[in-house]
């Protein structure tokens, strides 16, 4: 690597700091735990008839997550109990590749993403685009969503599918079902 | 190598899984004498999170064969791009034995738009799963999060739409 190859390097790292640097991680994490709670609250007003009647138990519990550039702090696991079986909607975080949150739906038998997108999005294909630069000049980072970007959360289908769908009754229960018995 | 590799693994995996779980309940070997004593529930759960484990190792399989596939392509075909030109360097001394991780995917993240502390580090992050998978789960993996045939899927269908990886015809 001669001089100008390293100085370009150094450049590059600098301008990755600098990016870093002048994210407000305090507020990423804030409206992340926001748009969890969102989440959490359209769940139990979708089973409140079974939980009112005692069916099924909802009962959120503390969690601990650690992200780069956030660093550890406290949000919540929603579990949901139907007879013998739990199911836990369980945070991962909300630096997820091509969006801003994600959700795991955890059963005894299977598992369920649920992804914190851009609500025009439809596949998590068109999330994402890496390019190659040419003449020694690095391509650009990757664009920032627009402002004004409505965020919605949704479910993904299972692989090979893997279609972004709304969290409707219908589409809850039928999650739900998957994850606890198959 | 291509997306409808990891199709495939995709489609044979949920097949595997429907039959786990059909078989689960309707056989006779299954609920009576093979697992007696047993409750069937946990006999399931761990027969699939075995598919879910083996079926990611293959996902990733595809996925290393992507990217080994598109650096002997640039290197081979002399493509004018920066990340094909620092490809060739790397060519010169290393041919086909180019590590994964040290030289392909950190040339990609230095001469391409990938994200590199997250996409890439993802990257990494699920081959030394993949590594732990391939020489026997002899060891307890220190890894960064919990990955199954789900997020594996998941990250290289996304890789593979994301990245310009070239192939030969």
């Amino acid at each position: 690597m001669d001089v100008k190859e390293f100085d370009e390097f150094v450049k590059r790292q600098q301008e990755a700091a600098s990016g870093i640097a002048s994210v407000n991680w305090d507020g990423e994490r804030k409206e992340w735990l926001d748009y969890l709670d969102r989440l959490y609250k359209k769940i139990e007003s979708l089973l409140h008839k079974y939980v009112s009647s005692g069916q099924i138990q909802l009962e959120r519990r503390p969690v601990k997550l650690n992200e780069e550039h956030i660093g550890a702090y406290a949000a919540e696991e929603l579990v949901l109990k139907i007879g013998p079986k739990s199911v836990v909607f369980e945070p991962i975080g909300t630096l997820i590749l091509g969006s801003k949150g994600r959700v795991d739906l955890i059963g005894p038998v299977g598992k369920a993403q649920i992804l914190l997108v851009d609500s025009k999005a439809s596949r998590p294909a068109s999330l994402i685009h890496v390019t190659v630069g040419v003449g020694k000049k690095p391509p650009g980072p990757p664009p920032k969503p627009p402002r004004g970007t409505k965020w919605e959360w949704k479910i993904v289908t299972r692989p090979p599918e893997r279609r972004f769908i709304e969290i409707t009754q219908q589409n809850l229960f039928q999650l739900i079902t998957e994850v606890a018995s198959g | 190598m291509d997306r409808n590799t990891i199709l495939e693994v995709a489609e044979y995996h949920n097949d595997v899984v429907a039959s786990l779980r059909y078989f689960s309940k309707t056989s006779p070997s299954f609920v009576s004498t093979r697992y007696f004593g047993r409750p069937l529930g946990d006999v399931l759960a761990v027969r699939i999170e075995e598919t879910d484990l083996r079926s990611a190792f293959f996902v990733l399989t595809a996925l290393e064969a992507a990217f080994r596939i598109d650096y002997l392509y640039r290197c081979q075909r002399k493509m004018k791009d920066d990340l094909s030109r620092a490809f060739r360097v790397i060519y010169r001394d290393r041919a086909e034995n180019a590590s994964l991780d040290e030289h392909i995917f950190e040339t990609w993240k230095e001469r391409s738009s990938a994200p590199g502390p997250r996409l890439i580090g993802e990257l990494r992050g699920a081959f030394n799963f993949r590594h732990y998978l391939a020489h026997g789960r002899y060891w307890e993996p220190k890894l960064g999060r919990k990955y199954d045939f789900s997020f594996m899927y998941s990250l290289a269908d996304d890789v593979l739409n994301a990245f310009p990886l070239l192939k030969f015809d």
